[in-house]
């Protein structure tokens, strides 16, 4: 697994020089380049650290039809929500959230799977976007299921140039990335996306994404899949963008 | 199904890749919730009435998700020339991979305006193709995955649909193209889905899906 999960093709050592300059540079974001390849392309690994905003976390869970009654319904019993949802079939439902973007090494690392490392002490450089679908399924009539991981299937953008307002609507330099996606709880939770296009300096790109689990916000994670009451803090990651430009 | 006929760009590196898959009818899902302009009968799906309904109906705004195995390509058989519905799979060999489809609905059986109705294509969606592995709990996102984006059908026979390809992971990192998907029979899983009254499960659909990619050299 964890072979197959490092940047093939062009070099892991460039990646992992990009992420060690990244981590030292701490306010800025940093591009490693090598010689271009092909027309229009110059390979590049640019590292950031994001945090997920808990509070703009929004389900829909109407598609999804095959779930327990007692988490469909919401029992008040955290217990019997809880075994209610290791009981369901959540495909189907939609999801969306926002979060925060910082150069990499921003966010300390993590002392743990459950360490809340980030208060939100420094201005973002940018804003990113994830909407989808999760696709956790604990239940299931035929082969090849269940399968409780990965959570969701997503499309996300990161505006690396500027934080989305009123005032901004589209900053530009912005990277979309479409793939599956996954929290902490893993042995080894890295996850790799594809990077499918984007604006500014970025709008020939190609190339491919690792996200890794960077421990947790102080921000409240919300949403139907949690029992009521229960207020989690919110995931922090750590990404590497391997880029052709 | 004619490849496209563009001289390969200095730079680049072309690849063709073929795949058959199969969808796993019992893992769709629908939400109707945006769709406020279908017949009553199919809305409720009243008995007898609910097909009929349907063909009155204009199911955009449905949102979907399905998901399917990959296996190589010609591991599937292709069905009967006069049986083109033939269940010519049963998942008797394990699979390469897995893949994820999800998007809108499109069917449009009525409307109030002069650009329809058009029944056809059924659905616009983004869809990965993870090859180099199944997606598990022990192999989360497996390496080598083609992203894809573009209409989707699963009807009539014979029906090609060609779709872009926006990127990939692992040896595709650097690949974009296009995609062409062909029907090839049934497989024994049952499907469920908008158009089904309650208790039809009629099987599941297969394609065969021929990648023309175009890599960074």
């Amino acid at each position: 697994m964890q072979s197959k999960m490092k940047f093939g093709r062009r070099g892991v050592m460039a990646g992992v020089m990009g992420l060690l300059t990244g981590a030292l540079a701490g306010r800025t974001a940093v591009a490693e380049s090598s010689q271009a390849k092909a027309p229009g392309s110059q390979r590049e690994v640019i590292t950031i650290d994001v945090a997920v905003l808990g509070h703009t976390n929004y389900d829909n869970e109407d598609g999804a039809s095959n779930r327990h009654p007692d988490y469909s319904g919401q029992h008040p019993d955290e217990d019997r929500f809880r075994a209610g949802f290791r009981q369901s079939d959540l495909r189907g439902s939609m999801q969306y959230h926002e979060g925060l973007i910082y150069p990499g090494g921003t966010i300390p690392d993590p002392k743990g799977k459950r360490d809340v490392n980030w208060d939100f002490e420094q201005e973002p450089i940018g804003s990113f976007f994830d909407r989808g679908w999760v696709v956790i399924n604990n239940k299931s009539d035929a082969p090849y299921v269940p399968r409780p991981d990965p959570h969701l299937l997503s499309h996300t953008d990161y505006y690396l140039g500027g934080i989305v307002s009123a005032q901004d609507l589209t900053p530009t330099n912005m990277l979309s990335v479409v793939g599956l996606q996954h929290d902490s709880q893993q042995e080894d939770p890295r996850f790799l996306r594809a990077v499918v296009g984007g604006t500014g300096r970025f709008a020939n790109v190609r190339g491919q994404m690792i996200q890794r689990p960077w421990g947790n916000n102080t921000s409240v994670l919300q949403g139907l899949f949690i029992p009521k009451g229960v207020k989690p803090p919110s995931p922090n990651f750590r990404i590497e963008f391997e880029l052709w430009i | 199904m004619k490849d496209n006929d563009y001289s390969e760009p200095a730079g680049y590196r072309h690849e063709i890749v073929e795949v058959d898959v199969a969808v796993l009818g019992h893992t769709n899902y629908s939400n109707r919730r945006g769709a406020w302009n279908m017949h009553r009968d199919f809305r409720d799906d009243v008995p007898d009435r609910a097909l009929q309904g349907f063909r009155q109906s204009d199911v955009r705004g449905t949102t979907f998700y399905f998901e399917g195995l990959v296996y190589a390509a010609g591991t599937i058989p292709e069905p009967p020339e006069d049986d083109y519905n033939a269940v010519v799979w049963r998942f008797d060999q394990a699979p390469m991979g897995s893949f994820f489809s999800r998007g809108w609905v499109i069917i449009n059986n009525r409307t109030d305006a002069p650009d329809g109705p058009r029944p056809d294509p059924h659905l616009i969606s983004f869809a990965d193709y993870y090859l180099g592995a199944t997606v598990s709990a022990q192999d989360l996102t497996p390496t080598d995955m083609l992203t894809t984006t573009g209409m989707e059908n699963g009807v009539p026979p014979h029906d090609i649909v060609v779709r872009a390809v926006a990127g990939g992971t692992g040896r595709f990192a650097t690949a974009k193209g296009s995609v062409s998907q062909r029907r090839i029979g049934r497989n024994s899983t049952g499907l469920r889905g908008l158009a089904l009254p309650s208790g039809v499960s009629p099987p599941s659909p297969n394609f065969r899906l021929r990648f023309e990619l175009w890599h960074l050299a």
